[in-house]
């Protein structure tokens, strides 16, 4: 296998997650985020990860028992809901184990010397989730599960999550651990109503939370803006050994979900930054949102490439949108909010 | 127990209905004020239709405040609308928390009918967290 490529996971057979028909998370959404990997700049750089299913072990680290049984025993009684917008078919128990799975078998690839980074897309996606529930689309917390097995192996792991909506299910998962640092991007306010600048993390790790809420209307200069001015001194300080991306591509001005202006060419300039985080050949993206086909594929093939240091943007970068006063805001809320602990 | 201040959940569904008409019988029995509240997920359910919350946001919250509290103002009362981003079970909870809700009125099925996950419907959970009294409605 190459040693500079890109490693790519997919789940084999994501339509076995049903969500019923008119439901914006679908089966065609992997085969779109595909497209942006096989078909642009990486079209020869690219290794196909093997399947790896994820062991209850694995994702006990991160959901309780109790839940994990309860989900497996929904599906086998032909699915349901765990909420709203959250169907459950029979097949979504498989499908979703696969897809935690994905993530492991990158980090397995990467930690022996394979590829130079990865691109993973799971299905279902997973930040929502908590130890106790699925919700938001989600079912088991897919970055969360490869976290926690980097931290079991004694690493220091940087999960950046640049998906519109706030990762609720990640950051409670990590709220109290010292070896991983959850950064937050997202629309505020947007689902799940989390977020808040002042959730900087439990006593044993008061600074192991940075949430940089945004407006609507939000450009992607003022999310680089966010990462470079507030989470890029706290990465610095964490000295991570891994950067884990829950990379959600629903930021894209096209989205039909949430209302920030971001476009392709923004995810170039995010990669950039948050991969200089961790060493070289240690970074990992985790498809999360994205319901826009057209705009999954271009934003997928600007992030692909960028993990392998090309510069591919289908759209121009983005500017002049409202936020950089919540940047200022937000960082004073932390301070405020440290200050306290 | 006197109660002073009740919270009921709303949401489009038949059984939401069912437990606001109860909710509005309280009223005149214990000349309660009433909060209704209504959790905001990734999707909402307009009439047959799911439609993304955040771009209908405006559409939502008057059919909210309009439509499905109707019930609620039949004797005369007005209510107190709180609409909020979130799952069900944990809006219910920390709304109740916040405005000091002494009783919680919730129906037992939610505007999705399908068999829901043992430990986690709504209702239980609120069942099962709640620091106050909860009244769950069947539906109709």
């Amino acid at each position: 296998m190459a040693d500079d490529g890109l490693l790519v996971g997919t789940v084999t057979r994501p339509e076995r997650h049903a969500t019923g028909s008119g439901h914006p998370e679908q089966a065609p959404r992997i085969h779109a985020a595909e497209q942006g990997i096989v078909t642009g700049p990486l079209r020869d750089a690219t290794v196909q990860l093997g399947t790896r299913l994820a062991t209850v072990t694995e994702l006990a680290r991160v959901h309780d028992r109790a839940y994990l049984d309860a989900l497996m025993s929904l599906c086998r009684s032909g699915g349901g809901e765990l909420d709203p917008d959250t169907p459950v078919a029979a097949g979504s128990w498989d499908t979703a184990v696969e897809a935690a799975g994905l993530g492991l078998a990158a980090a397995d690839a990467l930690r022996s010397g394979e590829g130079g980074a990865a691109f993973v897309l799971p299905r279902p996606p997973g930040h929502h989730a908590t130890r106790t529930t699925g919700m938001g689309f989600c079912l088991l917390n897919n970055v969360a599960v490869t976290a926690a097995a980097l931290v079991a192996a004694g690493e220091r792991v940087l999960i950046v999550d640049w998906d519109v909506h706030h990762g609720n299910g990640t950051q409670a998962i990590f709220w109290d651990n010292p070896d991983v640092l959850y950064v937050s991007t997202h629309e505020s306010p947007a689902y799940p109503g989390t977020g808040r600048p002042e959730e900087t993390g439990g006593p044993n790790a008061p600074d192991g939370t940075v949430n940089i809420p945004l407006p609507a209307g939000a450009t992607g200069d003022v999310v680089q803006a966010a990462l470079r001015l507030i989470a890029e001194p706290v990465a610095d300080r964490f000295r991570a050994d891994w950067v884990l991306i829950s990379a959600g591509f629903d930021a894209h001005r096209d989205d039909p979900l949430a209302d920030l202006r971001l476009a392709s060419g923004d995810y170039t300039d995010l990669t950039n930054i948050v991969t200089k985080w961790a060493p070289p050949g240690r970074a990992i993206a985790f498809l999360e949102g994205g319901y826009d086909l057209s705009a999954l594929t271009r934003s997928v093939a600007a992030t692909a490439s960028a993990l392998l240091g090309i510069d591919h943007r289908p759209e121009p970068t983005t500017n002049g949108g409202p936020g950089h006063d919540c940047i200022v805001r937000a960082e004073q809320a932390r301070a405020r909010a440290q200050a306290w602990t | 127990m006197t109660t002073k201040r009740i919270l009921v959940a709303m949401d489009s569904s038949d059984n939401s209905e069912a437990a606001a008409r109860w909710a509005a019988d309280e009223v005149i029995a214990t000349g309660a004020d009433i909060v209704a509240v209504h959790a905001l997920g990734l999707l909402e359910r307009i009439g047959s239709l799911r439609v993304p919350s955040q771009h209908n946001r405006t559409q939502i919250t008057w059919t909210f405040e309009h439509t499905w509290t109707a019930p609620l103002r039949r004797h005369g009362t007005e209510p107190r609308y709180v609409i909020r981003d979130g799952p069900p079970a944990q809006v219910i909870l920390d709304v109740a928390a916040e405005v000091g809700a002494d009783l919680i009125v919730v129906g037992s099925r939610g505007a999705d009918r399908r068999a829901q996950l043992p430990l986690g419907s709504t209702s239980t959970q609120v069942v099962r967290h709640s620091t106050c009294p909860v009244v769950v409605i069947p539906p109709r």
